[in-house]
């Protein structure tokens, strides 16, 4: 475990020393020697994997593990402005979205994919030098890999619609090109295509409980596809994905007792896990510090009442586990406690900010079945999945309901997510995704959220923003419209002249 | 001497070449830096700003946008001045005299920088230099969302910016509003039961002659129609029976009509909605302003317990500006309601963000650490305030509800708290802050004020030896009162208590003859007599004078002065109302079973 998490961290300062950028455009090419120096053996692709997953971590001025919780949590309604204001945020918060805020920024992202490109065009070369390494192994390294990229690509076209798509390692000055955006369309053909292959050569096992658990394999290609889809309204292949992982015996949920908290957020990589960033002592994560140093964020009281509501005659061990104590904690002026909690009720200090950052988790995929299922009209199985999640967080009858519709459904799975994922990064997304299901049926779930999230001065005009659906979406950063320029265009929300 | 002609001819050069460069100089330009200037943009780009380009030259104001400063110009492109010819009276500019070019040109200049990024559903936060706001909002039209102000520009680019502020170019001509409130509601055949109105009680003639600023609530026919008035007559018959002298101040009609009008106060939406209360032209009557959702209502109050529902704005229609003001539009009719002063027994720990914490609120357990800004009602500066649940920390049966709120009152920790009192009818009433004493010295000593008026009586929290049958046997309530000393509460576990007399233990006297408490150390002190101008939530703030130990707040009432201030106490258990003769009932009962 240490000495996983000590090789990662040299990695990471390695790669931070040949791949440091401020622009993925402007990526500082590796230079051609040292690059053929370094493909050598399979210990060096093996590095080159881990630097993926370590460059995810930091090194950018807006790395993945960062955006991961910028993207899914700013936009949404679980927070507010705590006792420090980020004006990038606040901006954000009041839909006044400019191609200059700083949360825009993509360049993390197009770092961690160079070094994925990087990996699938170096790697295959070292079989030919390394007469130790096969074939076999590289496959998985490489489905490794394109798992990665896909997960990258997924989130970017969720976030800004139409991103160019990069699939060849920019290593050399001659390489760095202006690139156009390409269509949503052909984002995502090329994320399952990538699935897909990563599904064949990916294992089901990397051996050791954390690099199961902090590397992409066979599930996590699985959780990645059912996420896929259900954003593609693709339901059946949902239900596929799903089943396989429940079905595959590897996970459950922990059970919802007084380790509960701890097990799953506090140490992480439990039997629930599937993916999760790995963070440690020698890299913390930054959510602490935004939560109890700098303090920009805390839960958004109104959100919290929403879906737990007041009952003041309850006792305590009657609430839901996931509410004061697990996502929020009242007595601490509603800091976002997942993150900064040590147990229930005392902080931890600063220096065990080790939190990992879980990108899917078992809950999630019994919970992404169920919106299937309620999407496929089978609501009552549906909801036979929403109670195994319910009854694990001793959920109180205030927020039980047992709508038949499809309306219903979506309205409370959609509330149950909000529960169980709260800062977890899932908010924003799953609000859009149920919004814009059979063309924007759905807008009423977006404006709520503005009515609970934003200033009552800003929210008739943030509701009228988000009516128009190119509002949905990101502008994309303003130094990637400079760099990209001309080919590279705004998108359109943000760009009159294109409207 | 040598340098005498040195610098004499040294002199002369200079002078000589004063001379020269003063002939020479028209080739320089004088200017510090080249950034390009708001009127330099406009000239730099014809194709979009000639006709707005020809406005300015025409008014004598280019020199001014190109000049150093900190402006907004909301800039009209040449097809906004074609539009603005299409539908005004005017077919061009050289129809147009100068002031009235002039007009033009204020109305699209503001003195601030306003990004959009600073745009409200409202206002923006500087008029401009004609002296009215101009509106900003989005609003969705043809699937898209529109950036517009005054409801009806709508904007092309925004946030162009230039060395001496910003502009914003916009698809249509702003025009000035250069009617009256008066004028525009009569004009609007919406209002004509309300012009009536405004014109029989002579709140028409204010509105047109009077500079204002008047915010008016207009009421539209259809609402009055609704509502089975089809005429003024009809609405006359109803709000005054008795039809009398409209034009008398006092008169129900009349003070109808100025309960729509706020009193000389320019407040559009989104204001009231930030202000939460309006003080309308009927004295000392208010009008209360609820957001719910994207609703925003008039008078959705929860008086005395009870929740009324209020009244709609026309959002849509409203922020309308007219010369002397702004004007609103409301789906549904208001109306004054009479308020007679009662008493308020207020629990102080009923603060929502505390209610919202599972299983804390009026629980078993630990103390809760408040910290300043955790509570909206609630204001202080300095260290944390403690909730203590029930029977947590000081917390007691004896106190209401058995929680509290423990504050560090003192200047060196806490040196003051200010609270939202809930809402008082207008009247007199007597304040009594009702805590946990103690018999240890140096509990906190302080003020109470207000609404910033220091009140007379100085609140000591310790030693609690005024009500202490002890030092002062016999002490009667109605004598405690004299004094400025109550009882406020009473716990229903007391019932059955009996002591012996401090004094002569021979003497035992049961709860009733025992001025009905079993603990002394809780008890009211009365801070003083206060008015409430306006009916509505107040400012009450306590400022330290000295104490190293805490206050133990429980509750605050707010008592007419003409009403029994002992009587009722409140239940500690329950938080109800409780009688003197509930309590020798109780007591009856008591002893007829045992």
């Amino acid at each position: 475990m240490k000495k996983y998490k000590l090789y990662i961290s040299i990695l990471f300062i390695a790669s931070l020393a040949f791949s440091s950028c401020s622009d993925w455009l402007y990526i500082e090419p590796e230079d051609g020697v040292t690059v053929d120096q370094f493909w050598q053996t399979e210990r060096d692709v093996h590095a080159a994997v881990m630097g993926c997953y370590a460059s995810m971590l930091g090194g950018t001025t807006h790395p993945v593990a960062e955006a991961m919780f910028n993207w899914g949590e700013l936009r949404a309604d679980m927070i507010r402005s705590f006792r420090s204001i980020n004006n990038d945020f606040e901006q954000i918060n009041q839909g006044e979205i400019l191609p200059t805020n700083n949360f825009a920024r993509w360049n993390g992202f197009y770092t961690t994919i160079n070094l994925c490109n990087t990996v699938l065009e170096f790697g295959p070369k070292v079989v030919e030098r390394d007469g130790a390494f096969t074939q076999a192994r590289m496959n998985e390294y490489k489905g490794e890999v394109l798992g990665l990229r896909a997960l990258l690509y997924f989130y970017l076209a969720r976030v800004f619609n139409e991103v160019p798509l990069v699939l060849e390692a920019t290593t050399t000055d001659s390489r760095i090109q202006a690139r156009t955006k390409a269509s949503n369309a052909d984002i995502f053909a090329q994320i399952i295509s990538d699935l897909e292959e990563a599904e064949r050569l990916i294992p089901r096992d990397h051996g050791r409980l954390e690099e199961n658990k902090g590397r992409i394999n066979y599930y996590t290609i699985k959780a990645i596809q059912a996420d896929v889809y259900l954003w593609l309204d693709e339901f059946d292949k949902v239900i596929e994905a799903c089943d396989e992982i429940i079905q595959s015996g590897q996970f459950a949920l922990v059970p919802g007792n007084e380790n509960w908290f701890t097990t799953l957020f506090v140490e992480g990589n439990s039997i629930e896990s599937i993916f999760e960033l790995q963070f440690s002592s020698e890299i913390l994560n930054p959510y602490y510090n935004w939560v109890a140093n700098v303090q920009w964020y805390r839960a958004n009281t109104l959100t919290v009442e929403y879906l737990w509501p007041v009952n003041i005659l309850a006792l305590p061990e009657d609430a839901d586990i996931r509410s004061d104590g697990a996502a929020y904690r009242s007595a601490d002026g509603y800091s976002i406690w997942k993150y900064i909690g040590a147990n229930r009720e005392q902080r931890k200090p600063f220096n065990e900010a080790t939190s990992n950052w879980i990108v899917y988790r078992y809950a999630d995929i019994l919970l992404m079945k169920a919106e299937a299922l309620a999407n496929t009209n089978q609501g009552a199985q549906a909801l036979t999945y929403i109670d195994v999640i319910r009854d694990r967080a001793n959920a109180p009858d205030d927020t039980y309901q047992s709508p038949t519709g499809q309306f219903g459904l979506t309205s409370y799975i959609l509330d149950e997510r909000g529960r169980e994922f709260a800062y977890e990064g899932k908010r924003w997304f799953d609000i859009l995704r149920n919004a814009k299901r059979n063309n924007y049926q759905r807008l009423d779930l977006l404006t709520d959220m503005a009515i609970r999230s934003t200033r009552p001065e800003k929210i008739e005009s943030l509701i009228n923003k988000l009516r128009d659906t190119d509002f949905h979406y990101l502008p994309i950063h303003q130094s990637e419209i400079n760099a990209g320029y001309p080919h590279l265009k705004q998108n359109p929300f943000y760009d009159q002249t294109q409207r | 001497m040598k340098r005498k002609i040195y610098s004499s001819f040294l002199t002369v050069i200079i002078l000589l070449s004063i001379g020269f460069v003063s002939c020479l100089d028209p080739a320089f330009e004088e200017r510090t830096n080249y950034q390009e200037l708001i009127g330099e943009f406009l000239e730099n780009n014809p194709d979009e700003f000639s006709m707005l380009v020809e406005l300015l030259e025409k008014s004598e104001s280019m020199s001014f946008l190109k000049a150093y400063g900190a402006l907004t110009l909301l800039a009209p492109t040449n097809s906004a001045f074609e539009k603005f010819f299409a539908e005004s009276e005017f077919s061009s500019l050289s129809d147009m005299d100068r002031e009235e070019l002039r007009n033009i040109v204020r109305y699209h200049v503001i003195t601030d920088t306003i990004p959009s990024t600073e745009f409200v559903d409202g206002r923006m936060n500087t008029t401009n230099m004609f002296g009215h706001y101009i509106t900003t909002g989005t609003f969705f039209r043809d699937n898209q969302a529109v950036l517009m102000f005054n409801k009806y520009a709508e904007v092309r680019q925004r946030d162009i910016r230039m060395a001496n502020g910003i502009i914003h170019s916009i698809n249509d001509v702003i025009r000035p509003e250069l009617q009256t409130a008066a004028q525009v509601i009569e004009a609007d055949s919406r209002f004509t039961i309300f012009t009536e109105a405004l014109k029989r009680t002579s709140w028409f003639d204010t509105l047109h002659i009077g500079k204002g600023p008047h915010t008016v609530f207009a009421i539209p026919d259809a609402v009055y129609k609704a509502e089975g008035f089809d005429s003024f007559d009809d609405l006359w018959a109803d709000v005054d029976p008795d039809e009398g002298n409209l034009l008398d101040i006092n008169n129900p009609m009349n003070m109808y009509v100025a309960y729509h009008i706020l009193d000389k106060n320019l407040r559009y939406v989104s204001d009231l909605v930030f202000d939460r209360v309006g003080l309308t032209r009927v004295r000392n009557e208010v009008v209360t302003i609820r957001p719910v959702g994207v609703n925003v209502l008039v008078n959705d109050d929860v008086f005395a317990g009870v929740h009324e529902p209020g009244f709609e704005i026309n959002r849509d229609e409203s922020d309308r500006t007219v010369l002397n003001g702004v004007l609103h539009v409301m789906k549904e009719d208001f109306r004054i309601k009479e308020r007679h002063p009662f008493a308020v027994y207020w629990s102080v720990t009923e603060q929502l963000e505390i209610m919202r914490m599972p299983g804390v609120f009026r629980r078993p357990g630990d103390a809760v650490v408040l910290q300043p800004g955790d509570l909206e009602n609630i204001t202080w500066t300095g260290g944390n305030i403690f909730y203590e649940g029930r029977g947590g920390g000081a917390a007691n049966p004896w106190v209401v509800h058995g929680d509290l709120f423990n504050i560090m009152l003192r200047p060196e920790v806490i040196p003051w708290v200010e609270l939202k009192t809930p809402v008082l009818a207008a009247g007199d009433y007597k304040i009594w802050i009702c805590f946990r004493g103690s018999s240890a010295e140096r509990h906190p000593v302080f003020f109470v004020h207000f609404n910033d008026i220091p009140l007379p009586n100085v609140i000591r929290t310790s030693p609690y030896n005024p009500t202490n049958r002890t030092e002062r046997p016999g002490y009667s309530e109605r004598e405690l009162e004299s004094r400025g000393y109550k009882f406020y509460q009473w716990n229903p576990d007391d019932i059955a208590y009996t002591r012996s007399d401090d004094n002569d233990p021979d003497i035992t006297r049961n709860i009733l003859e025992s001025n009905y408490i079993a603990d002394s150390r809780v008890f009211g002190m009365l801070a003083g007599t206060i008015t409430v101008p306006t009916t509505g939530s107040h400012a009450l703030r306590f400022v330290g004078i000295s104490g190293t130990k805490e206050f133990w707040l429980d509750m605050v009432h707010f008592i007419p002065v003409d009403e029994d201030q002992l009587w009722p106490r409140v239940n500690t258990k329950n938080g109800r109302l409780v009688t003197k003769e509930e309590i020798h009932a109780a007591y009856e009962v008591y002893q007829s079973q045992n």
